[in-house]
């Protein structure tokens, strides 16, 4: 705003300090009018502890003011060096002189502090800086607006309310600086300019360290908050000064204290430090204790506050006169319709990544529970890292879910052995226990558990023993659903277990079981792993041999063939369980067996000869009777295959018309035509003993020719609406059935690997036979 | 979004010689601002503009408008450092940034806002904001009584503003909201608050038919009082057309994506997905 340089007037000699304003200023009236208030003010007032002006006046666009060079620095800068309490109380002597002749001619400093109070060479000190000293009749009005308020450490409290301000102001001002004099701080500190205005308006007077006691009594007249509690003229305080001086001899102030001097002054600063923040602190703890009680959280806000509000209201009386309408305008103070959010950015985040924990893991558990309870294959889709995951999470649940139901009958029980009704109950329950106690005891100490079970405690209770018998009996053992690591006879609290047994070759098995009310020994035999291709046979209970299978591995081909109505439409099969299909076509030998076994007639051969040839003259009855039979002797699942595992077996991976291609059977099937067969003739066809030909690349012989093949579906001039996961076509009061892959009186044409034939499922023919599937558990 | 009715006006007002307010008004995004400038010689001018183009430039990126008024603080600081302006330029703004069913309004210095709730017998106008200047700051700490405050030699010395050079970070405070049916939210600078009471601003707004109508009465009666200051004042119109049945509701559930409907079907499918489960487990 203004720059003062060491300037020498020329005229007279002197040096004299030039206070220049800032010629950007210039157009600002405020600036203007305050650099010409001071010069006006300055120039009426005359005294050795007042600056004194030379000159006023203006070059080109430069306005300046000329007074007193003062080469003694500030008390600012001399407080740096320390002062003596002697040389304080001078000072303020002085200044207070100073401020009695201008209070006297009616104005006010309004801003005394440190950096206002020069030193002449001798170390006179001087009162300089009246550029915001107003007169006190003058209605203040100046208007500053837009300015950011600085810090006002010297500000006097009516200064601080706003209220009309008097010499008296300079006063506590004085005594604000005289503090700092003494004790190198100011004595109300804060950080915001704000904070240290309340201090002013309400912190108590501090109190001066130990070694300058004396000028207590001084300092609270220069501190008062009441201005009619203060000195009321500069003069004033020079006798008050001048008189502790005289009673102190002229000798410093200063009485030796007898502890350290060091330890005392931290003391009393601490204590004083302690008081004026005490003021502070209870206003802001009572905002704060109002704030917190208005606090208030949703999930979607996050914690908010309706702040207090100013609300003005205006109410209408509706009148009956024409544009006359009376209104009333009041104003009160509410809470308010919008609200603060208290809560930072990072928590919302937060509360938002719980949400999405919390909605993701019930869907997550659901889908599980729902998976398992549906025994949904996971097995054929899911890799085997989440598949365990989808088992454990459900067993999980149910764990908790048995648990919660438990707790809940158990409350129930409670609550009926209370009443002597079901006295009944209660004594079963005990006769239940005493029978329990030993035979737990001794069971436990015949697999010699190395933890030592706690006596009859209630929790033990509900504790039984899971063993698992496995065939083969080295296979590994786990319960997926608990850490703990089976054991034969673990004891176990009752409810769901989730056991998986395995071993390396075999299937691995995995199965609930309900652990309740006693011990429990799970029975398991082990499947073998049959791997794709692997020619396997089943032993009868007569110790009989069943037919040869062949596994075949699940995968997807194209069904049917377009262009012909019985074969569409086309559509894509995908068997996903795996089966085991018979490497040849159910002979003699094997039909025997049967016949033998449930008195069945034996089919007429038609001369061709029995052992292995393919059984014909056989009803779709027949077949499934023997597939009965043959689940019956071994143990296992067999059956007709269906349409779709037939044409599949029957294809082998290859997409044209025959697992060979296209083209003629040649040596490859029997067949009339294009097969080049040994047993068909032009006059006569007959079988051919099984195996006579070669394999498909499944390594399944005569799919195509020898015998036509029934098979388990029923039969629909169309695919439409056929289930496309290898399963057969059903129909109650099935009338038709059809067989598949033509027979030895066929042309090659006929034996395609989509060809199908319909058949009454009575019919029995000397070209109809049939071929098993097995079925497997897992 | 529904375009929103609104209106604004600016005058410079009978003493000044020049407008150091600016304002920005585009209800597409939802965004109206109200800027006051301060430092005199044309510098107020600059600040205010600066802070306006900031903060749309900063919420069409889609920042926070918190962030957007602390993006212009550092914007008009270092426009000072390239020579741009005056040093001691600053501004005072009050923004409003609504959607369809919520407000924000954010500010920093003595620009204020207030919401305007007509009802059948009259109306009730609220103080949104609560000044950043220091007389408030007295106010609130019980150190000075209203009545005090309102006479204040120092009521419009304000504790800070976007500009201000001794501090790197301003305080933004900030307020959200419900729309509910006719409110006006009335955004407006210092040259209206210093020439009008609450409740003379209450009585014009009651008075006024619609927006337009209230946006010029104001200024009019400011000017006639004697519009010591620059003039600047908005309304926005609510842009509810009618109650959502569900908003008590949603307060109780946490955004996941923010977007209502996404929202609704993730909680409906949880719903689903926890019934079943009770089904399953339970029963």
């Amino acid at each position: 705003m203004s720059t003062v340089y060491l300037a020498i007037q020329l005229s007279v000699g002197r040096e004299v300090a030039l206070k220049v304003m800032s010629p950007v200023l210039n157009a600002d009236p405020v600036f203007s009018e305050r650099f010409q208030r001071e010069a006006n003010i300055v120039g009426q007032l005359s005294h050795p502890n007042i600056v004194s002006i030379y000159d006023i006046g203006r070059y080109k666009s430069l306005n300046y003011i000329a007074m007193d060079y003062l080469p003694g620095g500030t008390v600012h800068e001399k407080m740096r060096d320390g002062l003596e309490a002697a040389e304080v109380l001078t000072v303020i002597k002085e200044v207070a002189k100073a401020l009695d002749v201008a209070h006297t001619k009616g104005y006010v400093h309004r801003d005394v502090k440190p950096e206002n109070i020069l030193f002449r060479e001798d170390g006179t000190a001087v009162l300089t800086d009246f550029g915001v000293a107003k007169t006190t009749s003058a209605a203040s009005k100046v208007t500053n607006a837009g300015t950011v308020v600085g810090t006002p450490h010297y500000m006097s409290p009516e200064q601080a309310r706003g209220h009309p301000i008097d010499g008296r102001s300079d006063i506590y001002s004085l005594g604000i600086v005289f503090y700092e004099m003494l004790t190198g701080v100011v004595p109300y500190q804060a950080e915001e300019a704000v904070a240290i205005a309340i201090k002013h308006l309400t912190a108590p007077v501090p109190t001066l360290p130990g070694q300058h006691a004396v000028y207590q009594g001084v300092l609270n007249r220069l501190l008062a908050k009441n201005a009619n509690d203060r000195f009321q003229r500069g003069a004033e305080i020079v006798e008050a000064i001048t008189a502790i001086e005289e009673t102190l001899g002229g000798y410093p102030a200063r009485r030796t204290p007898q502890t350290n001097p060091s330890d005392m002054n931290v003391m009393a600063l601490f204590k004083a430090l302690l008081l004026t923040s005490f003021a502070v602190l209870r206003i802001k703890l009572s905002q704060m204790g109002a704030g917190v009680f208005n606090w208030r959280w949703t999930p979607n806000r996050g914690f908010f506050r309706h702040p207090d509000a100013k609300v003005t209201e205006v109410r209408t009386e509706v009148d009956t006169g024409e544009n006359q309408r009376n209104t009333v305008v009041s104003t009160r103070i509410r809470k308010a319709a919008h609200y603060q959010e208290m809560s930072s950015r990072k928590l919302g985040i937060v509360t938002r990544g719980f949400a999405l924990l919390f909605t993701a893991s019930i869907v997550w558990s659901a889908l599980c529970v729902g998976l398992v309870r549906f025994n949904a294959p996971l097995d054929q889709y899911l890799p085997s890292g989440l598949e365990e995951f989808v088992y454990s999470t459900a067993a999980s649940i149910e764990g908790y879910a048995e648990r919660f139901s438990r707790l809940e009958s158990a409350e129930e029980q409670n609550f009926a052995s209370s009443r002597p009704s079901s006295a009944s109950i209660q004594n079963q329950d005990f006769d239940l226990l005493e029978v329990e106690q030993p035979d737990r005891q001794s069971s436990a100490h015949d697999v010699n558990v190395e933890e030592p079970i706690p006596n009859a405690s209630p929790i033990a209770k509900s504790r039984y023993a899971l063993s698992v018998a496995t065939e083969p009996a080295d296979a590994l053992i786990r319960i997926l659903n608990i850490r703990e690591k089976y054991r034969d006879g673990i004891e176990l609290e009752s409810g769901r277990y989730h056991l998986e047994v395995s071993k390396p070759g075999y299937a691995t098995h995995r199965q609930w079981v309900s652990l309740r009310g006693g011990d429990l020994t799970v029975e398991h035999q082990l499947e073998p792993l049959h791997t794709p291709g692997e020619v396997l046979f089943d032993t009868l209970a007569n110790g009989g041999k069943g037919p040869e299978m062949i596994v075949i591995v699940p995968g997807r081909f194209t069904m049917g063939q377009k262009g012909e109505a019985h074969l569409s439409p086309e559509r894509d099969v995908h068997i996903i369980r795996k089966f085991a299909i018979g490497k040849y076509e159910v002979t003699f030998a094997d039909y025997q067996q049967f016949a033998n076994a449930t008195d069945a007639a034996i089919p007429d051969d038609n001369r061709w000869g029995q052992g292995s040839r393919p059984v014909i003259n056989v009803s779709w009855h027949d077949a499934m009777a023997y597939t009965t039979w043959l689940s019956e002797q071994t143990g296992r699942t067999y059956r007709l295959p269906t349409e779709a595992e037939w044409e599949y077996s029957a294809r082998a991976g290859s997409s044209a018309a025959n697992w060979w291609g296209d083209g003629a059977a040649s040596d490859r099937a029997n067949c009339k035509r294009g097969c080049d067969s040994d047993y068909t003739g032009l006059l006569s066809s007959k079988t051919a003993p099984v195996g006579s030909f070669p394999p498909n690349p499944f390594g399944l012989h005569d799919t195509a020719g020898n015998v036509a093949e029934w098979v388990l579906d029923c039969y629909q001039n169309h695919y439409i609406g056929a289930p496309t996961d290898g399963s057969a076509v059903a129909a109650e009061n099935c009338s038709s059935r059809l067989v598949r892959g033509g027979a030895a009186r066929d042309s090659y044409t006929e034996l395609f690997s989509y060809a199908r034939e319909k058949e009454s499922a009575a019919t029995k023919s000397d070209m109809i036979g049939f071929r098993v599937v097995r079925e497997f558990d897992y | 979004m529904p375009l929103t009715n609104f209106s604004a006006a600016t005058d410079k007002g009978l003493l000044r010689g020049n407008n150091e307010d600016s304002y920005l008004s585009i209800p597409e995004r939802g965004l109206w601002l109200v800027a006051d400038g301060m430092g005199g010689h044309e510098a107020g001018e600059v600040a205010s503009a600066i802070v306006v183009e900031t903060i749309q430039k900063s919420t069409e990126r889609g920042n926070d408008l918190v962030d957007s008024i602390q993006q212009a603080h550092e914007s008009v600081l270092s426009a000072v450092e390239e020579g741009v302006g005056a040093a001691g330029m600053g501004s005072t703004v009050v923004a409003l940034l609504s959607d369809e069913h919520e407000y924000q309004v954010a500010w920093v210095g003595d620009s204020r806002a207030y919401l305007w709730d007509p009802d059948s017998t009259g109306g009730t106008l609220e103080q949104i904001s609560t000044d950043h200047s220091y007389v408030q700051l007295l106010l609130a700490s019980g150190a000075i009584a209203e009545d005090e405050a309102a006479t204040h030699p120092d009521k419009n010395v304000i504790t800070q503003c976007i500009g201000s050079q001794d501090a790197g970070h301003i305080r933004v405070d900030s307020v959200k909201g419900l729309w509910r049916q006719k409110q006006w939210i009335l955004l407006c600078s210092d040259g209206l608050t210093d020439e009008l009471s609450n409740e003379m601003i209450a009585q014009i707004l009651c008075d006024s038919r619609s927006v337009r109508d209230a946006v010029n009465k104001l200024v009019k009666q400011a000017l006639a009082r004697g519009g010591r200051d620059n003039i600047t004042v908005q309304i926005i119109e609510s842009p509810l057309n009618r109650l959502s049945r569900f908003q008590a509701w949603w307060d109780w559930l946490p955004k996941i994506v923010g977007d209502r409907l996404w929202d609704s079907l993730i909680y409906g499918i949880t719903l689903l997905s926890f019934i079943l489960l009770c089904f399953w487990l339970l029963i």
